[in-house]
């Protein structure tokens, strides 16, 4: 007998992260290796335990489009060069309409790759699914997981997981179907949902979950709504478990996805669209000074013919090394890659 | 086609009930049984499914995560054994099939429910309501009994006249 998972596990405790010790101010910039495809969206990144990197995206025709495949490149830390990318799903296999959301986890049992799949509709009839490596180069085939007891649609995923130190991990996913809210899912090794606890209501979306401490987290949110919003955020002290009420951080923007890591004193740094309308702004904001560094700033119009003036969907994290990646979406056409330290941030 | 038929996901214990019964010519289950069977899905589905598409603000899938759901669920099975053991078997093979468990989820509203049961649940609820609210009516209008003198029931004197 398996046994009642949730409750017999002991109450869930965050493995401690990195946060950018390297003493050096470093930034670099550069653009991951291009996919033969109309459009790339939504990077990923993890760390493997050769301290390559390994990067995921997807790419196709456009969002939603049955030719949309997920792509990974690898970053030798020797060399400082990336694979040329190589398409390792479209969810033929896991019979679905299409895929998207990638995300990386990393952990010691191998890499795992979650992704949103979409089976009826738009984004909010999907489901997500992982696949398995043992190095990140050799890919099982994609199963679903249940997040949902509605035909298990409706639950996306976009952000990093956090370990748990009990082999488990915290993957920050969110509702789309009808209403939004965000969740954070307990994820066993065997990709079972032993528990889902919703962190806050409509119109928050794409948690992104930053552990402070083995018990202590901060999510912050995406404000998913047609008017302009504020990056909230909410706590937990219990390992996840229950979540405060969220409240504002005061940046305003709209509709755009966040990023955030720990700088060396432990305080968080968000990465976001600081614009209220668009996403031709993009910013670095240290959250307790609230001093800031422009990646991006486009005075253009967003929209010019087939061009997208987007620079989105950041995806940030800190490795062993003491550096942070970031990742993002450049006009929906190409992935820009970011390396800086904690002492290039103003 | 194939999409369609995997969204449906893993049934539940009670609607593979159903399906045996339905196959062992409702041998499984008497009448007032089934029908208590399907009233109970039909009202936790739209608890259930309200909650989970937001309509509801209390998260009660997650309760199926909690070390008490399954006592809760098997004091109900031993409330209903006294009246039907049938059902009771249900709700243990229900219990169990979470504990191995068989399907990839360990809540377990996933065995109890599923979305199947639920529409079928409450497609027949809706037409035992219709047909009551029917019947009710036609209750109503329908022309009352003539009494044995060619009086009808209402129009006798009322008591004391």
């Amino acid at each position: 007998m398996g046994g009642w998972r949730a409750a017999r596990r002991p109450a869930p405790l965050f493995v401690p992260v990195e946060c950018g010790g390297h003493a050096a101010a470093v930034f670099t910039a550069e653009f991951l290796p291009s996919t033969p495809t109309n459009f790339v969206h939504a990077a990923t990144l993890a760390e493997l335990p050769s301290h390559d990197l390994l990067a995921a995206w997807y790419g196709g025709t456009d969002e939603i489009d049955p030719d949309v495949n997920i792509f990974v490149s690898r970053l030798d830390h020797l060399t400082g060069t990336w694979s040329p990318p190589r398409a390792i799903e479209n969810g033929r296999g896991a019979r679905v309409k299409s895929v998207g959301n990638p995300v990386l986890v990393v952990d010691k049992n191998g890499v795992r790759l979650f992704f949103v799949a979409v089976i009826v509709g738009g984004w909010s009839g999907s489901t997500i699914c992982v696949k398995h490596s043992p190095d990140g180069e050799h890919w099982s085939s994609a199963h679903r997981i249940v997040t949902s007891p509605f035909f298990n649609l409706g639950m996306l995923v976009r952000s990093p997981a956090a370990a748990y130190a009990d082999g488990t991990i915290a993957l920050p996913i969110y509702h789309e179907l009808w209403r939004k809210w965000p969740a954070l899912a307990r994820i066993d090794a065997n990709d079972r949902v032993v528990d889902v606890a919703r962190m806050a209501g409509s119109p928050l979306i794409q948690p992104w979950v930053v552990p402070r401490s083995p018990a202590e987290a901060t999510a912050f949110f995406r404000w998913s709504a047609r008017t302009p919003g504020v990056v909230t955020y909410a706590t937990t002290r219990d390992g996840g478990a229950q979540w405060s009420e969220w409240r504002s951080t005061g940046l305003v923007h709209r509709d755009s996805a966040v990023a955030a890591a720990l700088l060396p004193d432990r305080s968080p740094m968000i990465v976001y669209n600081n614009t209220p309308g668009d996403r031709r702004k993009l910013a670095l904001v240290h959250l307790s000074t609230g001093r800031s560094l422009a990646l991006e700033s486009d005075p253009r119009p967003a929209f010019d013919g087939p061009i997208r003036r987007e620079y989105s969907y950041p995806y940030l994290i800190a490795t062993s090394d003491g550096r942070y990646h970031l990742v993002y979406t450049w006009q929906r056409t190409k992935i820009r890659h970011v390396t800086f330290t904690a002492a290039a941030i103003p | 086609m194939m999409r369609l038929l995997t969204l449906l996901g893993t049934p539940s214990i009670p609607l593979l009930a159903l399906v045996a019964d339905l196959l062992l010519r409702r041998r499984l289950f008497s009448p007032r049984e089934r029908r208590a069977l399907l009233w109970w899905s039909a009202s936790l589905s739209l608890v259930l499914y309200s909650s989970t598409l937001g309509y509801v603000p209390i998260d009660v899938y997650r309760a199926g995560f909690s070390s008490w759901a399954p006592v809760v669920f098997a004091a109900l099975a031993l409330a209903v054994a006294t009246r039907s053991l049938p059902l009771a078997l249900t709700a243990l093979v229900t219990l169990v099939a979470c504990d191995v468990p068989i399907f990839r989820s360990v809540n377990l509203f996933d065995y109890a429910i599923d979305p199947m049961l639920g529409i079928v649940a409450i497609g027949w609820a809706v037409v035992q309501g219709v047909r009551f609210a029917k019947a009710e009516k036609g209750a109503r209008c329908a022309p009352l009994p003539v009494g044995a003198h060619g009086v009808r029931p209402s129009d006798r004197p009322p008591h004391g006249r």
